[in-house]
């Protein structure tokens, strides 16, 4: 869909037109389906939280003036979304990887000889997976999906996230680094001595 | 991290901070081509660059898609029929 198609569609979408929220559902749906399950690993919560996004979204899309990316504005609204929910579920306990001095901490490398897509049971996998990122608080979580699993740029990230560039940035290496240290030892030629 | 440093890099912090900003992003710039260098000189580095690759990839492809049942529960609940 071409950037006029879509602002057209939205316009439609509006006015209350049926068949134009239909096209942004079958756009968009999808969009924030993987987004939320990315982000609470869970297929229910993630097609309630599409749910209660849409709703969310169709409520305010008379605030919608076009001066961002469609996408980028529905990226805000969901990740808001996610980052309520997880705050909500106050039991869990995420490890800590804050740092106010905004540096990043050294990098232990090993060769992850595995390629883990195609190494091990995709069950077994995915719940190593699953854990590692059960761990990661939140804020974090949102940063790492936006940036290199939705493939968004940094400043798109800062927008939608309202964090500078640094910000988003040292998050990001933060986020990158405590998940690969997680699943370093599934994944690792050799372990440390 | 090693000292194999390219010389547009001063340290294997910078390369990191560099890939943390770059990856994924159009690797044809004179940046991205020292980088590539870098990589390829830099075990510790490349080692990685590509352990989040992978895990990156793992992470997309755990990810199941927008079921059709799920589609219709959405379009109900927004008060839509399939032939609207």
């Amino acid at each position: 869909m071409s950037k006029e198609e879509e602002a057209a569609i939205i316009e439609r979408a509006k006015a209350g037109d049926k068949q134009a929220i239909k096209v942004l559902v079958d756009e968009y749906a999808p969009v924030i389906f993987r987004f939320s399950y990315n982000i609470c690993r869970n297929q229910d919560k993630a097609e309630h939280a599409t749910q209660e996004t849409f709703l969310s979204i169709l409520k305010k899309l008379n605030q919608f003036d076009n001066r961002s990316k469609f996408s980028t504005w529905l990226y805000t609204i969901v990740s808001n979304h996610c980052l309520m929910l997880a705050r909500s579920e106050k039991t869990r306990r995420h490890q800590s990887i804050d740092d106010d001095e905004g540096s990043v901490p050294e990098i232990p490398v090993e060769h992850w000889e595995h390629d883990p897509e195609v190494s091990m049971e995709r069950a077994d996998l995915k719940e190593h997976l699953d854990e590692a990122i059960d761990k990661l608080a939140p804020e974090y979580k949102v940063i790492f999906v936006l940036r290199d699993i939705e493939g968004l740029s940094t400043e798109e990230v800062s927008n939608i996230t309202n964090l500078s560039v640094p910000a988003v940035k040292s998050r990001l290496h933060r986020a990158r680094s405590f998940l690969r240290n997680e699943l370093a030892p599934i994944f690792s030629e050799h372990t440390h001595d | 991290m090693t000292d194999r440093i390219d010389p547009h890099f001063h340290s294997c912090q910078q390369v990191l901070d560099y890939i943390c900003e770059h990856f994924g992003d159009d690797q044809d710039s004179d940046r991205c081509r020292e980088l590539e260098k870098h990589l390829s000189k830099c075990p510790d580095c490349s080692s990685y660059c590509d352990s989040i690759d992978k895990m990156i990839g793992l992470y997309r492809a755990t990810a199941p898609c927008f079921s059709g049942e799920a589609r219709q529960v959405l379009l109900d609940s927004l008060g839509i029929e399939e032939h609207d």
